[in-house]
């Protein structure tokens, strides 16, 4: 009982310690402690080793991500539009279904069967990384277009749009949101689990993660594991900067 | 103006198939405003759907200022009719000035020209174009994004007007205000309206002509007065109610039901002028009227009976007046909850017009009943 209230007094001050003028100074002196430790224990300048190892990885890194997320966005949005057809929409639940199933496939599971299919290499890495990361923007995309309102369509309708207005003018933009929603997730998903694609010769920051945990190296694997970590908070922080002025205001939850 | 020529509607259902709606014919005449009245799943929806082809009519044929509409292509069709529907359906995504402007922006009108109508009409809806242009519909209380509905559909001009239940959703206070408006834009802009609702004082309030549907079939067609007066049948008489006669007092104005000379008597009369003049006509007051013929009290029966002297010695201040022109329901409502059988009616100077008593509404009804 006296732990829990500890507990809530603890929180509560951190609260009050965000909105007071020492937050910040406090922060600095945090982070200017942990570096000065980090440097003199050596685990800092071993680090450093890694400098040129890091940054030709994390540029494969990145390209992996940038050919998976890139042609999962491509293939994604066109197919959850498809989906969201009224002509499709008595399917659309039956294929999504199938489609969830494939999400509940370890995404280790499904380079391995990439790679079964087409080898090693960049190809299957791609592959597997892409339909792993498409699931969630074809899903979105869908819920976000048939849960356009009825009486919206309806009044779309009625003063004379064809359906190709309707769609650019009143699906996609209403849409648009949840379809963000999506990318963003699929984005975060993809940076995270590129590092599996070493494992079938893709190469990327999983190398360095795999070779430490292989050889017991600590710094080594935090040489691989920081940057792909800082790599998935930029792409979200990117990405939410996109979904914040790419979706139209007034549906805009992040600009009320 | 819109004819409806034995339009019908057959719907296939797994159950088999319903018919919507029977061979309707009717005519709304250029300007009018006509109701389409009855009970859910009556047909009345599918009915004025079928006008701008949302609901593609088996059927019979609709006319618009005299063309069958069958030989225009749909979206050009809907281009030229005004649709609002209950849930407003604003699109979230657009500004309130480009909401407004949607069908004048199909039509490829100039952008500097439509937006200017657009503030117009905000201001005929008495919504300030410089806080609410920019805004979007979820800023926008209920009532206003109603209004804007309403605007939206008129921003091209449109000659004929559909309206689905467009104002049940509001609250009963803004309701009336937003009916209000609705009618005098109406009337300024001259449009055809063809307005659906199952809101009976709704119907009486907004129509010149009321159409009353049972299963798909035209029951009633006739103005709010011959309807109330001359229910046409059984059916047409239970769904206006057994109160219906209270229904037909605001179709009347105090104007055509009151006692056009009542008897008035001047501040220096003898009060024994006001007995005689009471004795006369039966009323309960008689009311004292200034040089100009404003109103500026009166005597009561009791007064009269009991005092001497002469009229501005005990004349009384009026506790209500009807106006000559508000509708009778007010007015009677005035004359119930003042106790006042004898109502003076003044008009916008203040000048007594006349006097409403109890008798002189019957007389009223009845005329108004016997004359459609």
């Amino acid at each position: 009982m006296n732990r829990h209230a500890n507990t809530l007094r603890w929180i509560y001050g951190m609260i009050t310690a965000t909105f007071s003028g020492l937050f910040r100074p406090t922060c600095l002196v945090a982070a200017f402690l942990l570096g000065s430790w980090a440097w003199a224990s050596g685990f800092l300048p071993g680090l450093w080793l890694y400098q040129e190892d890091i940054s030709y990885l994390a540029v494969k890194h990145i390209e992996l991500v940038a050919w998976a997320g890139g042609l999962a966005i491509l293939v994604g949005i066109p197919a959850g539009i498809l989906l969201a057809r009224p002509q499709l929409r008595h399917v659309a639940e039956y294929l999504l279904q199938i489609f969830n199933l494939g999400t509940t496939i370890p995404t280790l599971a499904v380079l391995a069967l990439s790679m079964s299919l087409l080898g090693i290499g960049i190809l299957p890495a791609i592959f597997g990384l892409w339909v792993a990361t498409m699931l969630p923007i074809v899903r979105n995309s869908y819920t976000g277009l048939v849960s356009v309102s009825g009486p919206l369509m309806e009044t779309a309708r009625g003063m004379g749009m064809t359906p190709r207005q309707i769609f650019w003018q009143v699906e996609l933009p209403n849409a648009s949101f949840v379809i963000f929603a999506g990318i963003r997730t699929a984005l975060a998903i993809c940076v995270g689990t590129a590092p599996l694609a070493f494992l079938i010769g893709a190469g990327g920051l999983g190398e360095l993660i795999f070779t430490g945990i292989a050889l017991n190296d600590l710094t080594m694997m935090i040489a691989g594991a920081l940057p792909t970590a800082i790599l998935a908070v930029i792409t979200d922080f990117v990405m939410g900067r996109v979904q914040f002025f790419a979706v139209p205001r007034g549906i805009n939850p992040l600009r009320h | 103006m819109i004819r409806l020529e034995k339009l019908t509607k057959v719907f296939d259902t797994p159950q088999g198939s319903v018919t919507a709606t029977d061979q309707v014919s009717l005519e709304v005449p250029k300007g009018e405003i006509c109701v389409l009245l009855g009970p859910s799943g009556c047909g009345k929806t599918t009915t004025m759907k079928m006008v701008n082809r949302l609901v593609q009519p088996t059927g019979g044929k609709i006319f618009i200022d005299g063309q069958d509409t069958s030989a225009i292509d749909a979206i050009t069709l809907r281009r030229s009719i005004g649709y609002v529907i209950q849930q407003i359906g604003l699109f979230p995504n657009k500004t309130i000035i480009d909401n407004i402007c949607t069908v004048p922006d199909l039509l490829g009108w100039d952008r500097k020209k439509s937006r200017k109508r657009a503030s117009e009409l905000l201001d005929m809806v008495a919504l300030d174009p410089a806080v609410f242009l920019n805004r979007y519909p979820r800023e926008l209380s209920g009532g206003q994004q109603q209004r804007i509905g309403v605007i939206r559909a008129l921003a091209a001009d449109p000659p004929v007007m559909l309206m689905d239940e467009p104002f049940g959703a509001i609250d009963p206070i803004n309701r009336e205000v937003i009916q209000d408006e609705f009618l005098r834009l109406q009337r300024h802009l001259k449009t055809t309206v063809m307005f659906v609702s199952h809101d009976l004082d709704e119907a009486i309030k907004m129509a010149d002509r009321i159409a009353i549907f049972r299963d798909g079939k035209l029951e009633q067609f006739a103005t709010p007065t011959e309807l109330l007066a001359q229910p046409a049948n059984a059916f047409v008489e239970e769904f206006l109610g057994s109160d219906r006669a209270l229904k037909r007092l605001r179709l009347v104005r105090v104007t055509d039901a009151m006692d056009n000379a009542p008897v008035v008597i001047k501040r220096d009369d003898p009060i024994e002028a006001a007995r005689q003049a009471l004795l006369q006509n039966g009323h309960s007051a008689v009311f004292v009227v200034g040089p100009n013929g404003r109103l500026r009290g009166m005597i009561t029966k009791e007064i009269a009976e009991q005092s001497q002297g002469t009229v501005s010695d005990h004349a009384v201040p009026v506790p209500v007046v009807a106006s000559t022109a508000e509708d009778l329901r007010m007015a009677v409502a005035s004359m119930f909850a003042h106790d006042q059988p004898t109502l003076p009616c003044v008009d916008e100077s203040g000048v007594l017009r006349g006097a409403l008593t109890y008798a002189s509404v019957t007389t009223a009804l009845k005329k108004t009943g016997e004359m459609d």
